[in-house]
């Protein structure tokens, strides 16, 4: 009943959701500098954030103000940016496909990036290499399974999904290789955790040069919005309606590959928010992308920025996120799909 | 004076081999309703196809106000002319009104979102096929019949001159077939342009002024419902005997038993 209420609503566009939906992630986020080891108060934090913000000499201890601006604080802006890339990134390849069970990591951001890491820590390279590599590598994979789905003719959109799984699995195969050779007490390690994600080694220099390609990707996402329902009809349908369809799906590959490529780098692996976040925003707001885009983001954002506060209170070591992700968030999704009667058919 | 569409020795394969169809001809105008008649893959959705661009004549041209349409880009095509599909396969259940505006993306640049006044036009667009009840409905949730309503909202909304449309009745039961083809005729009669394929020779009767039949990469016969739609034609392109009667007030085409 109440659901349906605010459906009327916004139907009637009396009520911006997106304004709704803001008010809950601003609270978690004042709320997570709370969280830690370390105590820190609710005034110390208001103080810290005020005298950033207004340029005010602050009185705190440089113990907090280090706990405020350098540890915490990178750590909660990552996991909001992760959640929020990989829940539009989904967002618009689920209407870009036109199949609500696709993951942005579809066409094999995430087995190149995943590939590119590996190679970069069996090479021993600094952290900055390893995410520089597996940007590189992301990017690689789908540039290449684009291409590939370009040269065989492939007009539709099912022949790049093919050469996207083809891709995948390739790279996953010269992953295991990777695993294979690497030092199984340094290297296979440190594979294998960067390969379950954690935001853990976060720092603010990552945010700065990560946030810039995926702020640029995401704007561009929210300008072309409507479009995207337009192509969720069909290619075909769309392009009677004017659509520059390959120009269009071209931009959204693009933009969706370089945000997610950008967020993986940062954080490892972390399935599960690209497929599932879309769908939650979905059941709570339609499935028009001009609503869904905004929602998906502050859902996503919300969403990774819960459980990140999880995986790094729950217990002494931390639980890597892609863990966490599933285990919170499957029962959360089953959930959803027992209560809400839209289910896909 | 060019013609409002035209299409001039159109051709077309798939392969370079063989031709689905060759050297056709044809010219419609305003007010026109053109029914495309031809038997299961005679190439009718192919033709309509390439008359909006979706599909590319090996050879000849289609001419659009005395324009080649290949020199015309998506907006500009979809703004001159509309289309309906034959099936629609839907993904997601966005709401009626939703999929009427959709008909603005061809006035709307790539960075732009449908405008208070473009609500306005695909609301009289429902508002003039009576469905604005329907407004906040998903569109996969109402009846087959609702649903082609739905999309010739849409194309009212594209504000198109000509309508393209693939087998407009042929999901429709039996009552919502004759509403259909009474609203296309209505259409024609506001000035618009209506090319359409059908597997009811009757319909055209109905509601053509042009019929074309296709049958062996050609037209065998165009003109007038009446000059083309003969016992001896029907014949020829199904295979089987009609009997074409005068009922009540219109000429009727009435399928026989085979013996």
């Amino acid at each position: 009943m109440f659901k349906s209420k605010i459906r009327d609503k916004i139907a009637s566009h009396e009520m911006s959701i997106t304004v709704l939906m803001i008010i809950p992630l601003i609270l978690l986020f004042f709320f997570s500098f709370l969280i830690g080891r370390y105590p820190v108060s609710p005034n110390e934090v208001i103080m810290a954030i005020a005298s950033k913000l207004f340029l005010i000499n602050s009185t705190l201890s440089p113990a907090v103000n280090t706990i405020i601006f350098d540890i915490r604080l990178p750590r909660i802006l990552a996991a909001m940016m992760v959640g929020a890339s990989l829940s539009v990134a989904g967002a618009s390849f689920q209407g870009l496909f036109q199949n609500p069970l696709v993951s942005p990591d579809k066409l094999g951001v995430s087995a190149g990036a995943g590939f590119g890491a590996a190679l970069a820590i069996l090479f021993s390279a600094s952290v900055f290499m390893i995410q520089f590599s597996a940007f590189v590598w992301g990017l690689i994979a789908v540039g290449l399974t684009y291409f590939l789905g370009r040269a065989f003719k492939g007009t539709s959109m099912l022949t790049l999904v093919l050469c996207g799984i083809a891709i995948a699995s390739l790279f996953g195969a010269l992953l295991s290789l990777i695993k294979y050779v690497a030092d199984p007490y340094g290297q296979l390690q440190t594979i294998v955790f960067w390969l379950m994600g954690s935001l853990a080694s976060v720092n603010n220099l990552d945010i700065i040069i990560m946030g810039i390609p995926i702020t640029i990707g995401t704007i561009i996402l929210l300008m072309i919005r409507w479009r995207i329902n337009v192509l969720s009809m069909g290619e075909e349908e769309a392009q009677t309606l004017g659509v520059n369809t390959k120009r269009l799906q071209a931009i959204i590959i693009v933009c969706c590959t370089i945000v997610t490529a950008s967020a993986v780098s940062i954080c490892g692996i972390i399935g599960w928010i690209g497929l599932v976040i879309p769908h939650v925003a979905r059941m709570i707001v339609g499935p028009d992308h001009k609503i869904l885009l905004p929602a998906s983001i502050i859902l996503g954002a919300f969403f990774l920025l819960l459980i990140d506060n999880v995986a790094r209170t729950i217990t002494t070591t931390e639980i890597p996120l892609g863990i966490l992700t599933a285990i919170i968030g499957a029962p959360f999704f089953l959930y959803l799909l027992m209560k809400s009667k839209e289910v896909w058919s | 004076m060019s013609h409002l569409m035209e299409m001039v020795n159109g051709t077309f394969s798939y392969n370079s081999l063989d031709n689905i169809f060759e050297d056709i001809n044809f010219e419609v105008e305003k007010g026109d309703v053109f029914c495309i008649l031809g038997a299961n893959g005679a190439g009718k959705t192919t033709l309509i196809k390439c008359l909006n661009g979706l599909m590319k004549l090996s050879s000849g041209k289609v001419l659009l106000n005395g324009k080649n349409i290949y020199g015309l880009n998506h907006s500009q095509i979809a703004r001159n002319i509309g289309y309906i599909p034959q099936i629609h396969n839907s993904t997601f259940s966005f709401t009626v009104l939703d999929v009427v505006l959709m008909g603005r993306a061809p006035h709307l640049d790539i960075f732009s979102s449908p405008s208070k006044k473009d609500v306005k036009i695909a609301e009289n667009s429902l508002k003039a096929l009576n469905i604005y009840y329907m407004r906040d409905k998903p569109y996969t949730e109402i009846s087959g019949g609702e649903q082609q309503l739905v999309f010739i909202a849409r194309i009212l909304t594209q504000e198109p001159d000509i309508l393209l449309l693939d087998e407009p009745t042929s999901h429709l039961d039996f009552g919502n077939q004759i509403r259909t083809l009474n609203i296309i005729e209505k259409l024609a009669k506001n000035g618009l342009c209506v090319v359409m394929s059908s597997h009811f020779p009757d319909h055209a009767f109905i509601s053509s002024n042009k019929v074309a039949i296709m049958k062996g990469k050609n037209f065998i016969d165009i003109g007038t419902p009446e000059e083309v739609i003969t016992e001896e034609n029907m014949e020829k392109a199904y295979g089987i005997r009609v009997k074409i009667a005068d009922i009540d007030y219109r000429r009727a085409c009435i399928p026989l038993k085979i013996k």
